[in-house]
C-alpha cells in the first residue's frame, strides 16, 4: 500500500479505534460516523502530518476515504506549486 | 470620546431610539474601531474600520443594484465567516433590501444536506448571493424546483468593485421594516422563517448590551459561532455593527479545526464578551485533554454565555475547573437563554453573576439568567406543587410573524405573547429552564423530559453523544405508549449492538426508573438536527412513526 495510504488509514484509526475496518470506498460520514466537527478535527490532523492546508471549501468535498488520499495528494501538488512560484518570485526580485 | 450608542449607565441612543440613519451617521465617523476577521482561504487576519466597512458596502451596493437587487427584495446570502460579510450586509441594508442568510454549503456534512435545507425555501427569493463553489449545487436546486431565483456569485461582485460615479440611494430603514429573516429549522417539509423587524432587531441589541454592560469604547467581542444562527448573528455581529462595538471572529469551521486557537485570540484580543453553546465547552475540553499543555490568557473575559441548546451543569463545572488555572474568573459562564423568535436574548444575566443550581424532580439544572429589561414572561403552570410551566413571552423584540411555506403566519396570541412550548420558571429573579411542552411525557403519573434521558444515554460508551433522540407515542406497538430511544453509533455487529442497547437500557432504567424503552441504533446521520446541531424530536419521532427507522442497520447503509 501506498505510504501514504497508511498514514491516512492509521490517523483514521487513532480517532475512531484501532479494529475499524478502513478502505478507500467507505464514506466517512455515512459509514464511518464522521460529523461536522470530526470532520474538520480530521482535517486539521491531516494539515498537522502532511503540512497542508486543507481549505475549508474542500472539506465538504471529501466524501470518502479515496477522497481524502486524493485530498492530500493534490494539496502536497498544490503546496509545493506555491513554494515554488514563492521562489521564483523571490529570485527575481 | 462616546460615539458609542449605547453606553453603559443607559442614557442616549441611537439604539433605543431605533434611528437607523443615526447608525449610518455613526458608522461613518468609526475610523478607530471595527471588524477582525481570521480569513480561511489565507489564515490571514483582517481588519476594517467601521468606516471601511461602510465605504466598501456603498461601492458593493452600486454593484449589487446593477444586478437588479433593489428595494424590498428579500435576498438569500451565504453567511460564510469571511472579510467580506459585513460589508455585504450593510450593502443589501444600503439598497433596502433583506438578508436572508444560510448556511455555507461547507458548513454542512453529508451529502444530502445541503440540498434539503434549500429545497423548500429556495423558490420564494428573487436572488442569491453565494461562493462560487456552490453555484453548481444551487442551479441544480433551482432548476429542480422550478425557482426563479438569480444566482450571483460573490466573487463576480468583488470582482466589479470599482469605485461608482454614482453611489445608489442609501436607505435608512423604519422600525416596521424587515432586517433579516432567519430559518430556524431544517425542517424541510415546513420551514419556519422568523421575519425579524428592525424595531425587534434594535429593542434586543439595546437590553442585551444594557445587560451585558458592553462598553463600545473599551471592550472587544469575540466569536467563531455561525452567522446564519441568532446567537452569532445578533449577538456578536450585529450587535457589534449596530453600536460600532469591536468585533473578532473566526469561522465555525476554523473553530471545529481548531478550538484552542480561540482561547489563543482571546488573550491576544484581550477580549471581554462572548458566547457559545454546551457542545463546544466540551469541545475545546477533549482537545485540551488531548493536546500538550499550553498557557491561556483568559483573564480579560467577563462574560462567556452558555445558551442555544440545554446546558449541562457538569459541562460547566468541569470547564470551569479546567480554564481557572489560565485565568477564568468566577461568575465568567453563565449560561443564557434566547430563540430566534424573540431576535435572540430572553435572559441573561450580567457579567459576573455566573449562575445557581436547581433542583427539579431529581436532576440539577443551571439558572439562565434575568429577564431582559423589554421582556415580559407569563409561565402558565401545568405541574402540581410548582410554579413551573409554560413561558410565554412578549417585548418589543418579540417576532410577530414568521414565514412558513409561503405563508406569513401569526406568531403571538391575542394578548401579544409568544408560546415558546419551553417549560420552565423562575426561582427569585432566575430563570430556570427544564424542557419541552411539546416533548414532555408522563408515565405513572411522572413527567418525563426526553432531554433527561437523552443525557443518560450520552454517557454510555459506544454511543455517539450528540446524536440521541428520546420522544413519546402515545399509543406505541407496547399498548400503553412506546417510549423510543434512537442513538447513532459506529457501524457495530449484531452482537456488539445488543450489548450496548443492554447497556443503554440499564443506564435508563437506573437513573430514570423508567420501565419500558423501545432501543434502537441507527446510522450515522440518520437523526434529524437543525442547522445549530440541535436534535428535531416531532421530526425523528414522525420518520419512526413513518418507519423509516425500522429498517435493519445494514440495509439502511
Amino acid at each position: 500500500m501506498h505510504e501514504l495510504h497508511e498514514t491516512v488509514n492509521a490517523l483514521l484509526k487513532t480517532m475512531l479505534g484501532q479494529n475499524k475496518v478502513i478502505t478507500p470506498g467507505k464514506q466517512l460520514v455515512e459509514d464511518l460516523g464522521f460529523d461536522s466537527l470530526k470532520m474538520f478535527e480530521l482535517t486539521a490532523a491531516l494539515e498537522e502530518e502532511f503540512g497542508v492546508l486543507i481549505p475549508v471549501n474542500r472539506v465538504a468535498h471529501i466524501k470518502t476515504v479515496a477522497d481524502l488520499y486524493q485530498a492530500v495528494v493534490n494539496l502536497d501538488r498544490y503546496a509545493m506549486a506555491e513554494s515554488e512560484a514563492v521562489e521564483s518570485r523571490s529570485g527575481t526580485s | 470620546m462616546t460615539a458609542g450608542l449605547v453606553t453603559i449607565d443607559g442614557t442616549t441612543q441611537v439604539v433605543k431610539r431605533r434611528d437607523f440613519s443615526a447608525v449610518w451617521d455613526a458608522l461613518a465617523r468609526c475610523r478607530d474601531r471595527g471588524v477582525h476577521i481570521f480569513d480561511d482561504n489565507t489564515r490571514v487576519m483582517v481588519y476594517r474600520s467601521y468606516r471601511d466597512v461602510l465605504d466598501e458596502a456603498g461601492r458593493l451596493a452600486a454593484t449589487l443594484a446593477r444586478h437588479g437587487v433593489s428595494r424590498g427584495h428579500h435576498v438569500l446570502l451565504c453567511a460564510a465567516t469571511n472579510p467580506n460579510f459585513p460589508s455585504l450586509w450593510l450593502a443589501l441594508v444600503w439598497l433596502g433590501a433583506t438578508p436572508v442568510p444560510v448556511p455555507p454549503r461547507a458548513a454542512l456534512v453529508g451529502q444530502y444536506t445541503f440540498r434539503e435545507r434549500l429545497r423548500g425555501i429556495i423558490r420564494f427569493f428573487p436572488f442569491y448571493l453565494c461562493e462560487d463553489d456552490e453555484r453548481d449545487e444551487i442551479l441544480e436546486i433551482t432548476t429542480e424546483t422550478a425557482a426563479p431565483t438569480r444566482i450571483v456569485a460573490l466573487s463576480e461582485l468583488y470582482r466589479d468593485g470599482v469605485t461608482p460615479l454614482q453611489f445608489p440611494e442609501r436607505v435608512s430603514p423604519a422600525a416596521e421594516d424587515m432586517a433579516f429573516v432567519q430559518f430556524t429549522s431544517g425542517s424541510t417539509k415546513a420551514p419556519k422563517g422568523i421575519l425579524v423587524t428592525y424595531g425587534n432587531l434594535f429593542a434586543n441589541v439595546y437590553d442585551i448590551w444594557s445587560r451585558l454592560r458592553t462598553d463600545p469604547d473599551s471592550e472587544r467581542v469575540i466569536s467563531w459561532l455561525p452567522l446564519y444562527h441568532d446567537m452569532g448573528l445578533v449577538g456578536k455581529f450585529l450587535g457589534c455593527l449596530l453600536t460600532q462595538t469591536e468585533l473578532v471572529m473566526m469561522s465555525p469551521q476554523a473553530f471545529a479545526k481548531r478550538p484552542l486557537n480561540f482561547l489563543s485570540m482571546i488573550g491576544e484580543y484581550r477580549a471581554s464578551k462572548c458566547s457559545m453553546p454546551n457542545f463546544a465547552l466540551e469541545w475545546i475540553l477533549r482537545r485540551m485533554s488531548a493536546s500538550a499543555d499550553q498557557d491561556y490568557l483568559l483573564g480579560s473575559m467577563k462574560w462567556i454565555g452558555v445558551g442555544a441548546e440545554p446546558v449541562n451543569p457538569a459541562t460547566l463545572e468541569r470547564f470551569e475547573r479546567k480554564l481557572r488555572p489560565h485565568g477564568l474568573r468566577e461568575g465568567v459562564l453563565s449560561p443564557c437563554y434566547g430563540l430566534a423568535e424573540a431576535t435572540l436574548g430572553v435572559s441573561i444575566s450580567p457579567p459576573g453573576e455566573g449562575y445557581d443550581l436547581f433542583a427539579h424532580n431529581g436532576r440539577r439544572y443551571p439558572t439562565v439568567g434575568r429577564l431582559l429589561t423589554g421582556m415580559e414572561m407569563r409561565v402558565s403552570p401545568q405541574e402540581r406543587h410548582t410554579a413551573f410551566g409554560r413561558i410565554l413571552i412578549r417585548g418589543a423584540s418579540v417576532a410577530r410573524q414568521a414565514l412558513v411555506g409561503e405563508e406569513v403566519v401569526d406568531l403571538l396570541d391575542q394578548d401579544g405573547y409568544y408560546d415558546t412550548k419551553d417549560i420552565g420558571g423562575f426561582t427569585g429573579s432566575h430563570l430556570v429552564v427544564v424542557g419541552r411542552a411539546d416533548e414532555m411525557f408522563i408515565v405513572n403519573g411522572e413527567n418525563y423530559f426526553p432531554n433527561d434521558i437523552e443525557s443518560v444515554v450520552r454517557t454510555v460508551a459506544g454511543v455517539l453523544r450528540n446524536r440521541i433522540v428520546c420522544f413519546y407515542v402515545a399509543s406505541g406497538s407496547r399498548g400503553a405508549g412506546e417510549i423510543v430511544i434512537l442513538y447513532e453509533s459506529r457501524p457495530l455487529s449484531l452482537a456488539e449492538e445488543d450489548k450496548l442497547n443492554s447497556e443503554i437500557e440499564r443506564q435508563v432504567r437506573g437513573h430514570m426508573g423508567l420501565p419500558a424503552v423501545t432501543i434502537r441504533g441507527v446510522p450515522p446521520k440518520t437523526i434529524p438536527v437543525t442547522p445549530s446541531g440541535k436534535i428535531q424530536r416531532l421530526r425523528a419521532r414522525q420518520l419512526y412513526l413513518e418507519g423509516l427507522y425500522h429498517t435493519s442497520k445494514t440495509e439502511c447503509v
